[in-house]
């Protein structure tokens, strides 16, 4: 898992970091409706990249979420 | 010196019976567990059918009098998303049952944004001319507008109210409000709203989206319209939704956790009474000092949103003489 996504998931969403595996799935990771909207707009505000609800809900586990904000970072 | 509306004193009113996310529990598909970690509320005080939006807002409105001890109240102003009835207004009755029959006295309704929105209006009656001291209260029982039976909505909602009175002084000085952010934007009108008590509907995700978002901006333009950074800000006084959003906010904003106040744990979403609850709330137990810059800012069914700055000022000099008749 990327820094900048671990730091996200620890710092902002206070998920608790025993649990942030690549292969976590987002509802064993402590994700609930509000994680999914506040990872979201973090997500726009400081990378201005566009990552919706569904986008993030579909993601299977933690590690394809990262790969899937670090393809779009890049592709920027 | 610039003329400006000030605030003198600052009253709250809590209806007694309080009821706990284990009531809750008792009744509703819900646990005290998924209450607490998506909202940050523990317990809500809720009006009995016995208790009137406008008994509420008396009762904070007096407090608010008898600390503040104006010579005259000029003007009274009720924001409110529950008024008793649709046809008359409030505030007359309030204002007739505090012994101030004759003044102007109107319901301003603007969602949970309603207070900023009140103090907002009692400022530019103020600064027209209109009037030297303006009685602004925020009242309201939300835990009417819920469906009884939705467990997604009934536990947000506590009922309440709270006033502040503005009098006539000059910017700068404390207590002074600094200039006024407020918005509107009715492309989110189904986000929130109740065509009956009973029949909320508010779509959370979308709604979380737009609060942060515009309270986010509108506490920035505040601050920068006052000559702020938010660096400078010393207690910000968000309303009182949701911990979830109000946390975000401050985050966004770069204000740390020991300078934000909140106690929506203690009273839920009192909707326009929050700001003012909160207020008198954090001047009470010392998290709210003389000289600390406070930053308000609401967001509410509308969708409306708010901002503004003062420097809290030291209200018990208000006070008539020690001994002096009251």
């Amino acid at each position: 898992m990327t820094g900048d996504f671990a730091r996200i998931l620890t710092d902002d969403l206070k998920l608790p970091a025993g649990q942030l595996t690549d292969d976590a799935s987002l509802d064993h990771a402590g994700f609930d409706s509000l994680a999914v909207v506040e990872l979201s707009v973090l997500l726009a505000d400081r990378y201005g990249i566009d990552i919706t609800d569904s986008d993030i809900k579909d993601a299977a586990t933690l590690g394809q979420l990262d790969l899937l904000i670090t393809t779009k970072r890049n592709g920027r | 010196m610039t003329r400006a509306a000030v605030v003198a004193a600052v009253g709250a009113a809590l209806p007694a019976s309080v009821v706990s996310n284990e009531d809750l529990t008792a009744r509703l598909d819900t646990t005290d567990e998924w209450i607490r970690s998506r909202t940050g509320i523990t317990r809500r005080h809720v009006a009995g059918r016995e208790q009137s939006t406008a008994d509420l807002a008396m009762r904070a409105a007096a407090q608010a009098l008898t600390s503040g001890e104006p010579e005259h109240v000029d003007a009274l102003v009720l924001a409110t998303t529950t008024p008793d009835r649709c046809c008359p207004a409030t505030a007359p009755a309030v204002a007739t049952r505090l012994g101030l029959t004759g003044i102007p006295a109107f319901d301003l309704a603007a969602g949970c944004t309603g207070f900023l929105y009140a103090l907002a209006t009692g400022a530019g009656l103020i600064a027209a001319g209109t009037a030297r001291t303006v009685l602004v209260i925020g009242a309201d029982r939300l835990a009417s507008l819920p469906h009884p039976d939705d467990r997604t909505t009934v536990p947000l909602f506590g009922d309440g109210a709270g006033a502040l009175l503005l009098r006539h002084g000059t910017a700068g000085e404390p207590g002074a409000l600094g200039p006024v952010v407020l918005g509107s934007d009715g492309t989110g009108a189904d986000l929130i709203r109740a065509d009956h008590p009973g029949a909320l509907h508010m779509d959370g995700a979308d709604v979380f989206r737009h609060a942060v978002d515009r309270m986010a901006a509108a506490s920035r333009q505040a601050a920068a319209a006052a000559g702020w950074d938010l660096g400078d800000v010393d207690r910000l006084v968000p309303h009182q939704a949701n911990h979830r959003i109000t946390s975000f906010v401050a985050r966004q904003l770069g204000i740390p956790e020991d300078r934000q106040l909140g106690n929506v744990a203690e009273v839920g979403n009192t909707g326009a009474a929050s700001i003012p609850l909160l207020l008198d709330r954090a001047r009470a137990d010392g998290r709210l000092e003389a000289g600390h810059r406070t930053l308000l800012t609401a967001f509410g069914a509308g969708l409306t949103w708010g901002a503004l700055t003062l420097t809290w000022p030291d209200l018990t000099r208000t006070r008539r003489l020690e001994g002096a008749p009251a």
